[in-house]
Formats: C-alpha cells, sequence, structure tokens
C-alpha cells in the first residue's frame, strides 16, 4: 500500500462566516435565537478542525471469470472489498486498476461505498479481450473521514487475478507481402533464382542432363536450336517479427500503438505460418522476448504461448532503468541467421528505430516496416511529432526499406492496399 | 490551533449551559462587548466568505479506466515550449536550445526531402528564406545575423505589427507563437511534397491528406516541371543516403556505441 497524497476537501472551509453570521443577527436583533445557529457552525467547524486523515485497512480480491480468453471475447471482474480495519470505513471510492490497453463494455471499474468493520462490498466490469499479456494496475483507493473534510488516496495492488493472458489464434486469413529472400525450404514465396517452378524465369542454352520436359521445343522448330527453360523457384520465406514495445511507444491518439503492433503481429504470424513460412518473434523493448524462426504446429503453439504470457509482450509500459537500446539492437542482430527477413512493428516516433532499420537492412536482413500511427494534430507538439514521424517515413523509403504506414483503419485494409502497391 | 480549539469548545459549552441555566453567563457584562462582539463578526463574516471564495481543493489526478489509456505523442515539446517562454532560468534557456534544435532539424529534413542538400538547407534556414511566412522564417536566424535583407526587414515589421495587435488579446507569448508557425508551415510543406509524390519514392500506405484539392489546382506544366525536378533532386537525397547507409555499416561498432543515447 503507498499513500500518494493526504489532501484536504476543504467542504467546511468557510462555516466560520455561518457562525459569525448568526452571532451578527443575534447582536443586532438582540435576540438569543440567531445564536443557536452559531452554535451549530462553531461545533460543525470545531469538528471539521479536529479530524484527521483516516486510517483504513482493505483487502481487495480481484477474479476474473476467464485467466486466459480468447481475443475479441468479453471477461468478467468481480472485485471485492473488504474492511480489515477496526473502526466503519465511512467514505470510500474505489478505482480499479483496469489493464491499460484494454476497454471496459459494460459496468463500471469505480466503485463507491461505506464499510462496516469487517463488512465486504463487491463490483463487476466487463472487459473486451485483445492479445497480448495484460497486466492490472494497482487499484486506486480514495477514503474519506466521517465529515468529509480530510482525503486520503492511496494505491494498492489486488489479490488474486493481476493478469489477463490472451492469446492470438494464429488462423489469419490475410497474404503479407514478404521481401524476396531464400532459404532451402520448400515454400510458396517466389525467388529471383531459376529453377523448377511456375512462374517463368529465363531461357538459357541447353546443357546435357537438362530434364526433357524444359526444353522450349518450339525454338527448337523454329531454329534448330536447343533451349531450356527455367521457373522462378519458389521457397520458404525465413521472417522474425520485431515489435517495438519501449516505453516510448505506449501512445497514441486513442488506441495503444504497441497493442496494436502485438494485433497485427499475431495476425502477420499467422498468415505467414499458413503459407508454409519460418515465423520468429522478438520484442525491441525492455526484457526482450525471442523466439527463433520455425514452423510446424509445436512452433504454433509455442508462438501462441509467447504472445499471451511472455511479459516482454505486456501490453502495458514496462519500468526498466537497465534497458539499453543500442543493446538490444546488437543482441538482435546476433540473433539472426543468414537468409532470414525481418518484420517490424513499430509507431517511428524516434530515430534510433530508424537508424536500427537501416543498419539491419545494410546487413542483409531485408525489412517491412508496418507503422501503426499514433500522432494526433491537436496542438503544436503533437503536430511537430506527426511531421517528424512522415520525414522517418520516407528517409526509410528512401533507403529502400518497405514502410506500411497503418491508419485508423483495420490492419488487414492496409494491407491490401500495400500489397497492390508493391505488386505493381 | 490546538489550543484555540480547546477555548472554542469551552466557550461553546459555556454557551449551551447557559441556555438552560442563564445564571451562568452573569459575569459577562451586556452592554459595551455586544456592539464590539457584533463588529468583530460582520469582519469574521467577511473573512470567512472570502476564505470560501478563495478555497481552490486539490483534487485528485485519477488515471483513465474505460477506454484505452493512451495520448498521443507531442506533450514533451509543448511542455519545453512553455518552460520555455517563462522566462529567464536556467532550465527555461536548456528547454529552448532543445527546442530550436528539434525544429531545425526537422526544418533541415524537410528541405533535404525537398531535394536541397543539408548545406544549402541550413543556409537557407539561417538567411530566412526557406518560406514565405515572416514569423517562420525570422525563427532560425541568428540574433547577431547582418544579413536582414529587404524582406527580412519587411517580414520582421510586418511580424511586429501583428505581435503587438495579437499580444494585446492573446495569452501566449512571441516565442510560443513562432514555434507554432514554424510547425504549421512545415504541416503545409508535408502534405504539399507528398501530393506531388516524390519521384521514384512511392509514399506506400494511406493516401497523404489533401491530395485531391492540390492536384487538380496545378497546371499540367507545373506538374511536369515540378516532376523533373524532384526526380533529380530525390536521385541525388537517394545517392547521399546510400553513402550514409556504407559508411553505418564500416563503423558499426564505433557508432553503435556513438548512438547510444538514442532519444533523450
Amino acid at each position: 500500500m503507498t499513500v500518494t497524497a493526504d489532501r484536504e476537501t476543504l467542504r467546511w472551509v468557510g462555516v466560520g462566516a455561518l457562525a459569525f453570521a448568526g452571532l451578527t443577527a443575534a447582536v443586532i436583533l438582540d435576540a438569543p435565537g440567531p445564536l443557536l445557529v452559531s452554535v451549530f457552525a462553531v461545533a460543525a467547524g470545531g469538528l471539521a478542525a479536529a479530524s484527521r486523515p483516516p486510517e483504513v485497512d482493505l483487502a481487495i480480491e480481484r477474479a476474473v471469470s476467464e485467466q486466459s480468453p480468447g481475443p475479441d471475447q468479453q471477461t468478467t471482474v468481480t472485485v471485492t472489498v473488504t474492511n480489515e480495519g477496526r473502526g466503519p470505513a465511512t467514505d470510500l471510492r474505489i478505482l480499479d486498476g483496469v489493464p491499460p490497453a484494454l476497454t471496459v463494455e459494460t459496468g463500471s471499474p469505480r466503485h463507491a461505498t461505506a464499510l462496516r468493520a469487517g463488512e465486504s462490498a463487491s463490483f463487476q466490469y466487463v472487459l473486451a479481450t485483445r492479445v497480448g499479456l495484460h497486466p492490472f494496475g494497482p487499484t486506486t483507493v480514495l477514503a474519506r473521514d466521517a465529515t468529509g473534510t480530510h482525503e486520503r488516496e492511496y494505491e494498492q495492488m489486488a489479490s488474486g487475478a493481476t493478469e489477463l493472458n490472451v492469446a492470438p489464434t494464429l488462423d489469419a486469413r490475410t497474404t503479407v507481402p514478404l521481401r524476396t529472400q531464400q532459404t532451402p525450404y520448400a515454400g510458396a514465396r517466389t525467388t529471383d533464382s531459376g529453377g523448377s517452378g511456375v512462374e517463368f524465369h529465363a531461357t538459357r542454352d541447353y546443357q546435357h542432363g537438362d530434364p526433357m520436359s524444359r526444353i522450349d521445343w518450339k525454338r527448337v522448330a523454329r531454329t534448330g536450336e536447343l533451349t531450356t527453360v527455367s521457373f522462378r523457384q519458389e521457397r520458404a520465406g525465413s521472417v522474425v517479427l520485431v515489435v517495438d514495445t519501449r516505453a516510448d511507444s505506449h501512445v497514441g491518439a486513442t488506441d495503444s500503438a504497441v497493442a496494436r503492433s502485438l494485433e497485427a503481429a499475431a495476425t502477420t504470424a499467422g498468415s505467414l505460418l499458413d503459407s508454409g513460412d519460418r515465423v520468429g518473434v522478438a520484442t525491441f523493448g525492455p526484457g526482450s522476448a525471442w523466439l527463433a524462426p520455425g514452423s510446424g504446429p509445436a512452433h504454433r503453439a509455442r508462438l501462441r504461448e509467447a504472445f499471451a504470457t511472455d511479459s516482454a509482450f505486456a501490453a502495458a509500459p514496462i519500468e526498466d532503468e537497465d534497458f539499453l537500446p543500442w543493446l538490444a539492437r546488437r543482441r538482435l542482430r546476433r540473433r539472426l541467421s543468414g537468409g532470414t527477413q525481418l518484420v517490424v512493428f513499430s509507431p517511428l516516433l524516434d530515430p534510433f528505430m530508424v537508424e536500427s532499420i537501416r543498419r539491419y537492412e545494410a546487413h542483409g536482413y531485408p525489412v517491412t516496416v508496418i507503422s501503426p500511427d499514433p500522432t494526433g494534430r491537436e496542438t503544436t507538439g503533437q503536430t511537430l511529432e506527426a511531421v517528424e514521424r512522415s520525414l522517418r517515413l520516407s528517409r526509410l523509403r528512401g533507403a529502400g526499406v518497405r514502410v506500411v504506414d497503418w491508419g485508423d483503419e483495420p490492419f488487414e485494409t492496409t494491407l491490401v492496399g500495400a500489397s497492390r502497391r508493391w505488386s505493381r | 490551533m490546538r489550543r484555540l480549539l480547546a477555548v472554542g469548545v469551552v466557550v461553546v459549552a459555556v454557551g449551551l449551559v447557559a441556555t438552560v441555566a442563564p445564571g451562568v453567563a452573569d459575569f459577562v457584562p451586556a452592554d459595551g462587548l455586544s456592539s464590539l462582539v457584533g463588529f468583530l463578526a460582520v469582519l469574521g463574516v467577511i473573512g470567512g466568505v472570502t476564505r470560501r471564495a478563495r478555497a481552490d481543493p486539490d483534487t485528485p489526478d485519477l488515471p483513465t479506466l474505460e477506454t484505452v489509456a493512451v495520448e498521443p505523442p507531442g506533450s514533451q515539446f509543448d511542455e519545453q515550449v512553455k518552460t520555455a517562454a517563462t522566462g529567464e532560468t536556467r532550465r527555461a534557456g536548456k528547454d529552448e536550445t532543445a527546442v530550436r534544435t528539434r525544429l531545425r532539424e526537422a526544418a533541415v529534413q524537410m528541405l533535404v526531402r525537398e531535394g536541397h542538400s543539408e548545406t544549402a538547407a541550413n543556409e537557407q534556414l539561417r538567411a530566412g528564406t526557406w518560406t514565405d511566412d515572416p514569423e517562420a522564417a525570422s525563427f532560425f536566424v541568428p540574433k547577431d545575423s547582418e544579413i536582414p535583407q529587404k524582406l527580412l526587414a519587411e517580414a520582421r515589421t510586418d511580424v511586429k505589427g501583428r505581435r503587438s495587435v495579437r499580444s494585446l488579446f492573446a495569452e501566449t507569448t512571441v516565442f510560443e507563437r513562432s514555434t507554432e508557425r514554424v510547425v504549421a508551415v512545415l504541416d503545409e510543406r508535408l502534405s504539399e511534397t507528398a501530393a506531388m509524390g516524390a519521384g521514384d519514392v512511392t509514399d506506400y500506405g494511406r493516401p497523404e491528406r489533401g491530395v485531391g484539392a492540390a492536384e487538380s489546382e496545378r497546371t499540367d506544366a507545373t506538374v511536369d516541371a515540378a516532376e523533373s525536378e524532384r526526380t533529380d533532386a530525390t536521385a541525388g537525397a537517394a545517392e547521399s543516403e546510400r553513402t550514409d547507409a556504407t559508411t553505418g555499416t564500416d563503423g558499426d561498432e564505433r557508432s553503435d556505441d556513438g548512438a547510444a543515447e538514442g532519444r533523450p
């Protein structure tokens, strides 16, 4: 329990005026009656002056209807408050620590009550779930004494459920455009090298041993020369999804950029796994998570678990003084193996991220950036952030990095638009 | 305070008893005191009412619960501008430098995007020729500069004229207003260049705001001219970007540490 503030509500300030008004009336009218009014005023003022900030001792317990619900579902949170102190708690206002990236559907996470010693009260609210690990914050309690003069505000961690683990379903039906990159594994991504496949790649002189089916017979008939047709080879991509979870990225006009990034990363992971690519995940932020690229049902399960339970995927800012961005950048680079490409989810709010992306690109890891737009245009500072972000986006594009600027529309819509532009 | 309270309690107790048994309060002289008490009581009423009127309770700053608890980035800059505008403290000076540096960087980046070299961009900022807006143009001109030309002198008088009228009504300071102007000009420039399409660098994703309006106003000839100019410019810019990238790779270990500070 940490006391945030002890403050005076100033409810009884000026009650002295009433006392003196009664006295004045009594003197002017030369009658004792009005004096009685001032007696009550003096008594009230005296009580208020003698009161102290209340010492309350509450037990707060939180229960959720389901600890690990699926995304886009509802989960009911029940908070029970018990007065464990010896005296009554005369005026309590309780605000539960709703996870910052979630919204309340019905009910209210606020409750006002008064509790006798040993008595308890409970209230419920319903949260809409979304992908990620959602830690509950501390519960804020505002307690006032009987006269209402003093108010104590303090925070207390509730017992019981402390987080919600929402695992993605990974069954997205979108196609994520990837950069051209080869892996030795068979898959659905066309590459720039010739061989067997579907899409035409090149013709070359016939060499002994080339299969008969790939000889260009029409050309043989026309000129008598033997040529062999090669097709684009199709291979699986190896992709690492990097989510920028630094404290600065927990911003947005209406929705948290990190929460949106996590959802988009889950969608991307699902669709890439479906198309036979190898997918890994990493976070760029405190407590960096890492799951090397892989495929198959076991890997799919590992991915789902990572999104739901790894604390680095928390959709709330993590306080970490020891986090060094450049160290995280180097660590991630060492973990990458050749032939891997990156899909970075970041609101791109600082030059550091731009620099990091350009370095990964220079090291031979093709990067696609998916950038949820968190900027507003209400104040000068917000407009400047929006302008700076746009400049960063165009710098990255100038350096040959694919950037998807993701506004308020659904992620799938943005992807469709981006893929259409790139396929041209 | 405690003693005063005790005296109050005793007086009230005596008063209450006196209502039942009037003989208790016989020691209080009746005539002269009552008018004095009356006068003091009027002062007390005035005092009490003023205290009530001036009371400014310290209300708790409670978190957002029902919706996603986020706000758009940019509050740091707004605060810096506010601190810098307040006055002469050391903190204000530091913040002013930070604000100026950040705006200059953004302006240089904007000019580089439009196809100027970094040196040329800095030159334009110093000379105040980077924009037509007088207030924004004069923001980057050094105070001891000898450059003030005809245009700039004009701009300054213009700004002064507007300042004096506006400052009568506005609560913002000159510094706050000029930062506002610079940002507004940058924002305008951004949507303009986005509408023209920056050469071979296509802006993927969302269409920028105001594309249709800007496009329809422009005649074909100007579009062509702007297009060709832009292509040259972006080619140059891309070239310099590439050089940057390669040097960055060569000295990676060194520059890794150099960029360690990241964002302040």
